[in-house]
């Protein structure tokens, strides 16, 4: 895998918000406008997603089908954490 | 493959910027100048932006999977090998190495959430609706085998008790799968319950009008 491309980079501190960043992104038409808070908790992570007010509904999907997948992919990529993941859209 | 038409100050910034917007690379577009910039009389009469289209080539779609699909697994700190197959409107995903069971997930879950995300990702470099699909270790096949044993050790019940059974919630290719194995039986009828993602399907024996 060394000499393969990666998008996401390890660089410790902010590794989650990177990885998200980088499933929202894939998602969106606007990538560029992708933006990504992280407040963690006792027991909880919290993510506040921001995008443009065009791709809100790219992120979410019909019937939350789209960010329910990125929960999931998130929660799979996170185990390790033993904590639980809120993703949240802010428009 | 999508196409833009930008207008830019210059024909190369134009490119530049689409490039850059979309991480894309050189030779993964094809260019076309509709109209180059005119510098015009001292800049101000006749003066107008250069007009290029851009052409995505098909070979943007591998490049982009697997470098979306080698971060994940570097995060993870699992190597796999992946190789991607394009063919008519449809991309094939194969993934294989070891632990990779994480990836799949309880009754495939994540296979089928990272499967999403990747039919969005393709979609948005394609005009045509082109559907992905990702397999693990070969897991699908295991799984059909799975949902072929599920489908006929309930038809013989439905043979059997005459009357209708309800499988465990599957997921939409799942139900498609046992609909099309038990379609070739007159005796029993299928149909799906439920909203997703408890979605199961049902089946019923035909003849109950006596």
């Amino acid at each position: 895998m060394n000499n393969e491309e990666l998008i996401w980079k390890r660089d410790s501190m902010s590794d989650r918000v990177n990885i998200l960043a980088l499933l929202v992104r894939s998602v969106v038409k606007e990538p560029n406008k992708v933006n990504i808070k992280e407040i963690e908790e006792k027991d909880s992570i919290t993510f506040e997603i921001k995008t443009s007010s065009a791709d809100v509904g790219q992120v979410i999907g019909k019937r939350g089908r789209t960010i329910r997948s990125i929960n999931n992919v998130m929660n799979m990529l996170c185990w390790k954490d033993k904590k639980k993941i809120h993703l949240k859209i802010l428009r | 493959m999508k196409t833009f038409e930008i207008k830019g100050k210059t024909v190369h910034e134009a490119i530049q910027r689409v490039l850059h917007e979309y991480d894309l690379r050189e030779d993964e577009v094809e260019v076309e100048v509709i109209e180059k910039e005119k510098k015009g009389l001292l800049g101000l009469i006749g003066a107008h932006d250069a007009r290029v289209r851009i052409k995505l080539k098909e070979k943007v779609i591998e490049r982009k999977l697997k470098a979306f699909l080698n971060s994940l697994l570097e995060y993870l700190h699992i190597n796999a090998d992946i190789s991607v197959k394009q063919g008519d409107r449809k991309v094939h995903v194969e993934m294989s190495g070891k632990n990779l069971g994480v990836l799949i997930g309880k009754h495939g879950q994540i296979l089928a959430s990272i499967q999403h995300i990747l039919n969005m990702q393709v979609n948005n470099l394609t005009d045509t609706k082109v559907n992905v699909y990702v397999d693990v270790d070969h897991y699908s096949k295991y799984r059909k085998n799975k949902l072929e044993e599920i489908a006929y050790h309930a038809l013989e019940m439905v043979r059997k008790t005459k009357e209708k059974v309800k499988l465990d919630p599957m997921q939409s290719w799942e139900r498609k799968e046992i609909h099309r194995l038990l379609s070739k039986y007159s005796d029993i009828h299928t149909y799906s319950e439920g909203i997703e993602p408890y979605r199961y399907v049902v089946i019923e024996p035909t003849n109950d009008e006596k």
